[in-house]
């Protein structure tokens, strides 16, 4: 029985392939600007310039954030 | 020019540009060459076509929308240059035979070409140039032919729909009319330049001497305004999704850089000075994302020589000179960061597009395979249908959120780079601008390593394509993967109509469809992995990858067929054995009941039988 093997072209290996490197770079991608959000915090503290330092959503939450649960 | 109000409020405005024929690139060719370059274009053409017929399909859902009506218009156009284009090269190298038959290829684009026009004409009383019947007849005969008229459009948003337009807004991708709207966008702001170098020219020419030389300078300052203008389009238009505007844009660049190398000529040959040539591969380079150098500045002093400069004269025209040179090695330097910094962004913008349609492309290449079901209920497959609609418009829609929420970031992490913290006036302390200094290192430095990520992520997400065309590719893979469908489902009818007839109950027989239907989603994937292990230009992990998917699909399809026979076997198996049965059970009740009957005579007429033998 093939009961357990799906056939879908999102389950063959080259997709599935693709996304979990595409999920690796993206949370990759998520440290680096999380990194980034740190220096801003800095940057702003240091010049003044609150704005470059004021973020709506946390890093993460936001709909521009990778999210691999998505 | 005509301006239709739609119905949501909004605005669009189209024109027609008529164009000249440039057929100098593809004339001159012996017969291999044009077998080769006809090879080429009927590639071309095909992937044209599939555009048109996208749009078509668009069209079909929503035909009051006039920009597609331009689009359609637009794509006739592209087909009919690219067969005026063989046609020419075709007559060119005399071979009739092929010109007759691209002729009998371009008449139904013309006559759809004028139907769209007159469509057009209907819904907003605007007028747009008709095709010419005899362009295909002119090129026969060698004649000037009538080269359909550039479309162009602009849509303006309702009133509601404005943005207080605070920030530059960069586009990931751009389609057609998008890209259309950014080059009318540039030249009306490049119009002014061109106006001032025409007239700069006119005056070289009647000019001599050091007037002369100063002139050229001039030109060159406002051509390299040209040219950074066009280095902006060539790098927008990779980003369109039509192939032909990067070709336009590196043809408009190449012709402003080879005005520029006539100037840097000319000014060499009157002033015996060396300038620097623009380079003539930067089209090519700009394009393709290339490191390219930039134009310097042109900056000059004029010395008065007539009058004879004292020694502080010549003192101050140095150091005129060092501050000039120093302020354009920093202007150069600005230009630079701030064309890789717009790269960078723009790629970044780009990744998340190609995400979401990596995403989308997945729910797409179910929707369509949901068509071919055996057994499902049309309804339950409409819904399916419907949610996966839902699921591709909640991706569009939080894409379109991402991309404003990312470039507000991007313009503060790129604030932080723009700010020289030598000057900038908030850092007063010297510490402070050193922890400046080394925050926006750390921050340079952080930046490349995501551009990085995303040139690898960009590889993911578009494959193996180079020029971002990942819509028509996709659809490419969905046509392939239907085709492979219809046939599975042409092929499997008799076999669905069998199961139907089996004497089983309608959760077994689905059970059997469920197996039927894994089978098409292999059938389908199959044939999309053998065309693209077939035609791709594949990394080699990527090969094998596809190669042990084939293997696996066929494995599937195989213990498919193997599954659904088995089933019906044993369901007809059962079958039998309840009809078996039943024999047996009627057998044992005819018995009971001659035994029963046999009984009940003996007890009724038992005394009177027992009487008459006188027992």
């Amino acid at each position: 029985m093939a009961k357990n093997k799906s056939a879908r072209l999102a389950d063959t290996k080259v997709v599935k392939g693709r996304s979990s490197r595409a999920e690796e770079l993206e949370l990759e991608r998520l440290e680096i600007k999380r990194e980034m959000e740190k220096i801003m915090a800095q940057y702003a503290k240091i010049t003044g310039l609150s704005e470059l330092g004021s973020r709506r959503y946390k890093v993460g939450k936001a709909p521009n954030d990778y999210r691999s649960e998505e | 020019m005509a301006k239709d109000k739609y119905r949501d409020g909004r605005y669009a405005e189209a024109r027609d540009t008529a164009e000249v024929t440039d057929d100098a690139e593809v004339v001159g060719m012996d017969r291999r060459e044009l077998i080769k370059y006809l090879t080429e274009s009927n590639k071309k053409l095909a992937r044209q076509e599939r555009q048109l017929a996208a749009l078509a399909e668009q069209r079909r859902s929503e035909p009051d929308k006039i920009e597609l009506i331009i689009d359609c218009l637009s794509a006739e156009k592209r087909i009919v240059d690219e067969l005026s284009d063989n046609m020419v090269a075709t007559v060119d190298t005399g071979d009739m035979r092929i010109a007759n038959e691209i002729k009998t290829r371009m008449m139904p684009h013309l006559k759809r070409y004028n139907s769209l026009v007159e469509e057009y004409r209907a819904k907003t009383g605007g007028a747009l140039t008709p095709a010419s019947y005899s362009i295909p007849d002119d090129i026969i005969a060698k004649r000037e032919y009538a080269v359909l008229p550039l479309l162009t459009y602009t849509t303006q948003p309702a009133d509601d729909e404005y943005d207080d337009g605070s920030s530059t807004h960069s586009v990931a991708i751009m389609s057609a009319k998008e890209f259309a709207k950014y080059t009318a966008e540039s030249e009306r702001a490049m119009a002014p330049v061109r106006s001032k170098l025409e007239n700069t020219v006119k005056k070289m020419s009647a000019s001599d001497g050091q007037e002369k030389a100063i002139l050229i300078l001039t030109a060159l300052s406002l051509e390299k305004q040209l040219i950074d203008s066009d280095i902006e389009l060539v790098g927008a238009s990779v980003k369109s999704t039509s192939p032909r505007d990067v070709q336009d844009a590196k043809r408009r660049l190449n012709a402003d850089a080879k005005e520029y190398n006539s100037l840097v000529d000319e000014y060499e040959k009157l002033t015996g000075g060396k300038l620097t040539r623009a380079s003539e591969t930067l089209a090519q380079d700009v394009a393709a994302g290339r490191e390219y150098d930039l134009l310097p500045t042109i900056s000059y002093t004029v010395n008065d020589t007539a009058n004879g400069d004292t020694e502080e004269e010549k003192y101050k025209n140095a150091k005129k000179n060092i501050q000039n040179a120093a302020d354009n090695e920093k202007k150069v330097a600005l230009t630079a960061l701030e064309a890789k910094i717009n790269e960078q962004a723009n790629k970044d913008l780009s990744v998340l597009t190609k995400h979401a349609d990596f995403k989308v492309s997945m729910l797409e290449s179910e929707r369509d395979i949901a068509r071919y079901r055996f057994g499902m209920a049309p309804k339950a497959s409409k819904k399916r249908k419907k949610e996966i609609e839902k699921e591709i418009a909640a991706i569009k829609r939080t894409h379109r959120e991402a991309l404003r929420y990312e470039e507000s970031d991007n313009k503060r992490y790129y604030a932080v780079v723009k700010n020289d913290p030598d000057t900038m006036k908030v850092a007063k302390k010297r510490a402070d601008r050193d922890k400046i200094a080394s925050l926006r290192g750390r921050m340079i430095a952080l930046l490349n390593q995501r551009d990085e990520i995303n040139g690898k992520l960009m590889s993911i997400y578009t494959g193996s394509e180079i020029n971002n065309d990942g819509s028509s590719v996709n659809q490419a893979w969905r046509r392939i993967k239907n085709e492979a469908a219809e046939r599975a489902v042409k092929k499997d009818k008799k076999l669905a109509k069998k199961v139907a007839r089996l004497p089983a109950t309608p959760a077994e027989k689905q059970s059997i469809y469920n197996i039927m239907n894994k089978k098409l989603d292999a059938v389908s994937t199959l044939a999309l992995c053998e065309h693209r292990l077939r035609k791709e230009k594949l990394s080699r992990a990527e090969a094998r990858e596809l190669r042990e998917d084939i293997a696996r699909q066929r494995k599937i399809m195989k213990q498919c067929d193997s599954d659904v026979n088995w089933r019906a076997e044993q369901i007809k198996k059962r079958g039998a054995k309840k009809g078996g049965a039943g024999w047996v059970v009627g057998f044992i009740v005819i018995l009971l009941l001659v035994l029963g009957a046999g009984a009940a005579f003996l007890w009724f007429f038992g005394q009177d039988l027992l009487s008459g033998l006188g027992l």
